[in-house]
């Protein structure tokens, strides 16, 4: 918990730094008596406070109860690293083949993928996506008349 | 006022309207009964579907899924022992082991009854007190609307789970990201990094769906595989008779669980999820035979949490609608849902969109018929959903997002926020940052600014009328409170611990 904790607070501390540059070169237009940088000043300078005062709290002993054994594990499971990356290749793939058509691959791709039983799973993944790619046509483009990506 | 309800009845009464209703009532029990799905997931799914409605159609279709949503959950935990939302993580103490023992359908019929009339009391406290507070709210200037956002984060802060440091950071960057896009003063673009996009800022929905359901959904992965055995359940009308009869023994119980839902569900950051561990604990306390809770043998024992559970979002409407400060997650989206349809919650909404206020308390009670009649005829059917593998789950939901994200502006940027903040908010949780602070910083800091500056401009460049207005100052005492209170109290009980500590080592024989 310690090394995470530090890690944030130091991503935090040169977020805000930067953020408070940022703010520097906005365009100065007081309206008034107030300054439009100063609400952004504030919120910069509280965050950067704060990510310090975590930083600070990591050299307390005792202080942050560590992680469950596997829990890094967990966070960054094949499983789950799968999933993102799926989703990220379906986001890249729509501009590309179409909502529908990447919508229905990307969903038969993710169950076959995820299931422990892929060969009685994979006949009910293509109903499914067939089912929901169906459904969104007729709420989105026929009920709502909304375009598709 | 009377007049208002009976004009809003006129505009709800349409087979379309009482349709979607129904439909969002049904949709929110099917997601709120799947485990890992909460209602959060269910309002996000279903707002961008709306945005081609009228205000009053969309925003009552929401309140369906709402309502429907909270209730769903109890079915997994009386029958799976996993609740199907956390507002029922405490119907899986005793739901279980009565289902157990043989006794299912009058575990789902408690569960289901006391669900409903938890929202109906709620409900009319909803429309008590609402527009009393509303009216109570004009009064307040830019000091006040800026103490209030002050109270809402330190609440926030204060109640959430893990640390107080962590949850105002999560706010401040939540804050940071309000600030993106043009001044609300002066029109100057901000922290745009040259991208077309972002002038307007950061689009709510996106962000919430992103930050609430990818973290969910990625962390739902791990279930796959897991094996759920579902008990068989013969559901007779008898039964639900038999339930209403139980209930109305314990009427002491489930009133209690009420007002303990409603003013939780009025705290900023807390909701269903607290209310129903409270009320548990105090039904416990109350009862003639405490030791029988986590049994399954009392009915008090499922009618406290599921009450206090619905009561909760009464409560949690309250000041969303008045102040326009959301009390949890779930609101937090009906708060995006409004502001999709150009609705700004808070006192002069009242005023100005008194039409749509009215409609949505008679949408809130015909969401609870519904919800009575569905449990009713359908009860069956929502069982068998529980056990839909996650494998089927997750790349639907994640259909089902990006479509929704996209369609709000028909713009591809929207949905690469909604992974990029997803991913954010993974990382936040993982890290232990709450996530609610987040996206309330997100919505609060443009109050918080506006406000800001309308105060220290109306006041001269003074920041003493903060101090000096009653309202304001009583808001920013409480807030200094609500953050030092705990660690008095923590310090207040390791103490008493090291003393009684010290004692029983005086009296320990081998001393």
């Amino acid at each position: 918990m310690k090394t995470a904790n530090r890690i944030s607070a130091v991503l935090i501390i040169l977020l805000s730094i930067f953020m408070i540059c940022q703010t520097s070169q906005i365009q100065d237009l007081a309206f008034y008596l107030i300054s439009n940088k100063m609400f952004p000043y504030i919120t910069f300078a509280s965050v950067l406070a704060l990510g310090v005062g975590l930083l600070a709290t990591t050299f307390i002993p005792s202080l942050d109860p560590p992680f469950p054994s596997g829990y890094w594990q967990r966070v960054i499971g094949r499983k789950r690293l799968i999933t993102l990356t799926l989703f990220c290749l379906y986001l890249m793939v729509i501009p590309l083949a179409g909502f529908l058509l990447s919508s229905a691959g990307f969903i038969v791709v993710t169950i076959a993928v995820l299931s422990p039983r892929v060969r009685q799973d994979l006949p009910v993944a293509l109903v499914v996506a067939a089912g929901i790619v169906g459904l969104i046509y007729l709420v989105f483009v026929y009920w709502l008349q909304t375009f598709l990506p | 006022m009377w007049e208002q309800y009976v004009i809003s009845f006129g505009l709800i009464a349409t087979p379309q309207i009482i349709l979607s209703i129904a439909g969002g009532v049904l949709g929110g029990i099917f997601i709120g009964a799947i485990p890992g799905l909460t209602s959060t997931m269910a309002i996000a799914l279903m707002v961008p579907v709306t945005f081609g409605m009228e205000p009053v159609h969309g925003l009552a279709m929401l309140m369906g899924v709402y309502c429907g949503g909270i209730s769903g959950g109890f079915v997994s935990s009386c029958l799976l022992n996993i609740p199907g939302t956390p507002s029922s993580a405490s119907t899986c103490l005793d739901g279980y082991p009565m289902a157990k023992n043989g006794q299912a359908p009058r575990a789902l019929a408690l569960a289901a009854y006391s669900s409903v009339l938890g929202g109906c009391l709620s409900g009319l406290c909803l429309i008590v007190v609402a527009p009393t507070l509303a009216s109570f709210a004009l009064r307040f200037g830019p000091w006040e609307y800026f103490a209030l956002v002050i109270f809402t984060f330190s609440c926030v802060s204060s109640l959430s789970s893990g640390s107080i440091l962590k949850s105002f950071l999560a706010a401040g960057l939540g804050v940071m990201f309000s600030l993106v896009g043009t001044d609300p003063v002066n029109g100057v673009v901000r922290f745009a990094f040259g991208f077309e996009e972002l002038e307007s800022g950061f689009n709510v929905l996106p962000v919430l769906i992103g930050v609430f359901a990818i973290p969910q959904l990625l962390e739902d992965v791990d279930e796959i595989g897991g094996k759920s055995k579902l008990m068989k359940v013969d559901l007779k009308f008898a039964d639900f008779m038999g339930a209403l009869g139980d209930i109305w023994r314990r009427k002491i119980d489930l009133i209690r669980s009420v007002f303990i839902g409603v003013v939780i569900g009025i705290l900023p950051g807390v909701g269903p999820g607290l209310s129903n561990v409270v009320a548990y604990a105090q039904a416990r306390t109350a009862s003639k035979h405490p030791e029988k809770f986590g049994t399954g043998e009392i009915p008090e024992a499922i009618i406290a949490p599921e009450a206090a559970n619905n009561a909760s979002m009464g409560g949690a409407m309250i000041p969303l609608l008045t102040l326009g400060i959301p009390g949890d997650a779930s609101t937090l989206m009906m708060l995006g849902a409004f502001m999709l349809h150009n609705i700004q919650p808070g006192p002069l909404l009242f005023r100005d969109n008194g039409d749509v206020v009215y409609s949505i308390f008679i949408a809130y009670f015909i969401a609870f018929a519904f919800l009575l009649v569905f449990f009713h005829l359908f009860l069956k059917v929502i069982i068998k959903a529980i056990i839909i593998p996650s494998q089927f789950m997750i790349p639907v939901l994640l259909v089902l997002c990006t479509i929704g994200c996209f369609s709000l502006n028909n713009r591809m940027f929207d949905v690469y926020c909604f992974l990029g903040f997803g991913l954010l908010g993974y990382i936040l949780k993982q890290l232990k940052f709450p996530l609610l602070p987040v996206i309330l910083g997100l919505i609060l800091g443009h109050m918080a600014e506006a406000q800001l500056r309308l105060a220290i401009t109306l006041g001269s460049g003074s920041l003493a009328p903060f101090l000096t207005r009653p309202i304001s100052l009583v808001l920013l005492v409480v807030s200094g409170l609500s953050l030092v209170l705990p660690y008095y109290m923590d310090a207040r009980r390791k103490k008493k611990a090291a003393m009684g500590g010290a004692t029983s080592r005086m009296h320990d024989p081998d001393l």
